[in-house]
């Protein structure tokens, strides 16, 4: 009687308890399909960084009826009530190219370090609410993910950027081929694919576009994320911290943007922590067949002399990691291993975000380790070094999210490349 | 029999369709080839992969593996088949110029990969004529022991018009009408004293000069200068594969695949040249009307 009793009050806790979460759960999810409930006429939205992303961002939608929505945003999340932002924000420049109204606002004079809510209204209706974080502009760590070449795979695409949404770095830098062949339908399918990069609450992870050799069209990057021209680019995060450079290996190295690097590192680099930059075709790829790459290999004694501290390549689909080196025409390749030299360069990549998979079958003296995977480079800039991780794209649903105030410990059943078997951490210390 | 001008065809296209072979061959045997591109097209190759119970994940996860030694035979079997020209010229061994026809498949294949790979432009496809109709006219030529007119006719206008398309292309593309490729700019800067602006200027400048000359090969008045002029020009964009990329700390200076890249250009300027020399040979004789005859009889002078 006692036991039955007992197990009537359990039951009865049970229920309540059930009833108790039902009743906190059922708001939530209210909340969250009202928060992501798009009435409006747009879609594939990307928030682009390549100037001062301390303050500015500029933020490209496709507008797909009507007049162009206009942005709401401010520090205060409103969710989907737009009227309740205090700034609103109309676009700047409208592009039709490949059958899509890209739309594009410059956000301006935004708050160092801080989250910012918007939601885009038109005739229409309300989009989904957004928010995303400004970079810091006094030196704090951060991740960033590295990777390029997306342009075949389309699976390993999708799974890499729902990767990125679990590992929300601060910003994803791209260094080219999104796409193979350059038309509509592949920029409208890659389109789609990133929107697997914002989470369901609305997250946005800044992308900073770089042009690979399969963007045929020089003003495809331009057109889609509001690069400029030659879609060349340099920003700071973090004050003296990091500068990074999206630099384009499709057009001349020397040049106008040669000239253009050499001025940048001269006047910004100076105190500069770390000095990051990323572009399509490698120097040396570490895949039999592909070319030097003769145009960039220009840039190896700008960035010696600056003391660049990181290279970020792409093209040859499979993955790489060097030792730091510099420019000796008397070492393999041109380059010797350097690892005292304070001035010299590791080099990252080679590209494989979801594209087939090449040999690794070409490894010089410095190279650390090559490999054939679909993976990217997930880095954890700080005062002290930069880290640098090599997720491998597999098993990721069953891949946990990152703890935001951990933001740079492995999440539960990530996969890790250890080149050669050694160290899953790269550490590129600080000057 | 064959005339003067049937022989200098014969011997010409004999090199180029050799060194097209031969270097065509060797850059897809050890430089990769865009034939791959061709294979690594998710969209279309996924629905027949289905059909055999095959996912693009599996096919792109390992698909390099008999990829990049299928592309090695090809290269190879296309280097040895840089003798057929030359073994086909001889009488009794006539019949291997049908042997031709797997080189000629692998260059059409070849071309047409990169006119997918650069976005299906019309430019990349027309600049690849000149590459592709030599065999065919080699071919066509081969298939007579005796000089023929309308054989030698037939020819001239292929290789007029392979001539024109391959000009035409390369213009479309130094003028701007495609994005200028990053290789005539560097090649540009890298040779003359030029700056960025000033080499896209130049581009512009030789790039109409294509298709001027384009219209003045059809004009018989104007065909030998046009000739000329590509002969010239066509060398010097060949040559410039060269010039551009010797490097002395580079191994083999560099020549590996530059020279290989000049080599498989030869016919952009040894066909104009070719044109030009049969112009000036046949009007030496009197014009095409007063060409000689298909056949000759027995003990008359020979060629």
């Amino acid at each position: 009687m006692i036991v039955q009793k007992r197990i009537s009050t359990i039951r009865k806790y049970i229920l309540l308890a059930l009833a108790s979460a039902l009743h906190l759960a059922a708001p939530a999810s209210a909340q969250t399909r009202e928060r992501n409930t798009n009435t409006s006429q747009t879609e594939k939205y990307r928030l682009v960084w390549f100037e001062d992303p301390t303050t500015t961002a500029t933020f490209v939608w496709n507008q797909l009826a009507g007049d162009p929505a206009t942005l709401y945003y401010g520090l205060q999340n409103q969710n989907r009530q737009k009227g309740k932002y205090s700034n609103r924000a109309k676009v700047n420049r409208v592009v039709k190219y490949d059958g899509m109204t890209n739309c594009f606002v410059r956000l301006q004079n935004l708050v160092p370090d801080s989250w910012y809510f918007m939601c885009l209204g038109d005739d229409f209706g309300v989009s989904r609410r957004f928010y995303f974080k400004t970079a810091p502009d006094k030196p704090e760590a951060f991740t960033f993910i590295c990777g390029g070449d997306s342009r075949n795979f389309r699976d390993v695409r999708q799974a890499a950027n729902t990767l990125c949404k679990k590992l929300a770095p601060l910003f994803v830098a791209f260094t080219g081929d999104m796409i193979s062949q350059d038309n509509a339908e592949e920029w409208s399918h890659w389109l789609d694919d990133w929107q697997l990069t914002i989470n369901e609450k609305g997250h946005l992870l800044p992308i900073a576009p770089h042009r690979g050799n399969h963007e045929g069209r020089p003003e495809s990057i331009p057109n889609h994320f509001g690069m400029p021209k030659d879609s060349y680019a340099a920003f700071s995060i973090g004050g003296d911290l990091f500068r990074y450079y999206i630099l384009n290996s499709e057009i001349p190295a020397d040049g106008a943007q040669g000239a253009w690097l050499s001025d940048d590192l001269r006047k910004n680099a100076n105190g500069v922590t770390h000095l990051v930059a990323g572009y399509h075709k490698p120097m040396l790829p570490h895949t039999s067949g592909k070319a030097l790459g003769r145009n960039p290999a220009k840039w190896a004694k700008t960035f010696y002399e600056a003391g660049l501290d990181l290279a970020m390549e792409s093209d040859s689909h499979v993955m790489k990691r060097t030792l730091p080196i510099r420019p000796d025409a008397s070492g393999k390749g041109g380059f010797r291993a350097a690892p005292d030299d304070p001035n010299a360069t590791t080099y990252l990549g080679e590209g494989c975000w979801g594209a087939p998979l090449r040999k690794a079958d070409v490894a010089f003296p410095w190279t650390v380790g090559a490999a054939s995977f679909n993976g990217f480079d997930w880095i954890h800039v700080t005062p002290k070094a930069m880290y640098d991780k090599t997720v491998k794209i597999e098993n990721v649903a069953r891949i946990g999210e990152i703890d935001p105030k951990k933001p740079y410990e492995n999440p539960a059943g990530i996969s890790l490349w250890a080149p050669r078997g050694g160290d899953e951490v790269l550490t590129i210390p600080a000057d | 029999m064959r005339n003067k001008t049937d022989l200098l065809s014969k011997g010409t296209l004999q090199l180029v369709v050799s060194l097209i072979f031969l270097a065509r061959g060797w850059l897809t045997w050890r430089w990769d080839s865009p034939i791959r591109e061709l294979i690594w097209q998710e969209a279309w190759w996924t629905p027949v992969l289905k059909n055999f119970d095959i996912t693009w994940s599996h096919f792109a996860r390992t698909s390099d593996a008999w990829i990049s030694p299928t592309l090695d035979a090809i290269g190879i079997f296309l280097v040895i088949s840089a003798l057929l020209p030359w073994l086909s010229g001889i009488s009794r061994l006539r019949w291997m110029r049908w042997l031709l026809l797997p080189g000629i498949v692998i260059v059409i294949l070849d071309a047409f990969s990169r006119w997918v790979a650069k976005d299906m432009q019309a430019g990349i496809g027309m600049e690849y004529a000149l590459q592709i109709a030599s065999p065919i006219a080699l071919l066509i030529l081969l298939g007579a022991k005796t000089t023929s007119v309308r054989r030698e006719n037939l020819i001239k206008w292929i290789l007029l018009i392979a001539a024109a398309s391959t000009f035409t292309g390369h213009g479309l593309y130094a003028v701007g009408y495609y994005s200028v490729p990053l290789e005539f700019r560097m090649m540009t800067t890298e040779i003359l004293p030029l700056s960025e602006t000033a080499s896209l200027m130049f581009l512009k400048i030789v790039g109409w000069l294509d298709f001027i000359v384009v219209a003045l090969i059809f004009l018989p008045i104007t065909r030998r200068a046009a000739l000329a002029y590509m002969a010239c020009w066509g060398g010097l964009t060949t040559l410039a594969r060269i010039l551009a990329y010797y490097d002395t700390e580079l191994p083999r200076y560099g020549l590996d695949p530059w020279l290989i890249e000049a080599l498989v250009r030869t016919p952009h300027w040894l066909i104009p040249l070719l044109l030009l020399l049969r112009e000036i040979s046949v009007s030496y004789r009197g014009g095409d009307s007063n060409y000689p005859s298909v056949k000759k009889p027995k003990g008359s002078p020979t060629n």
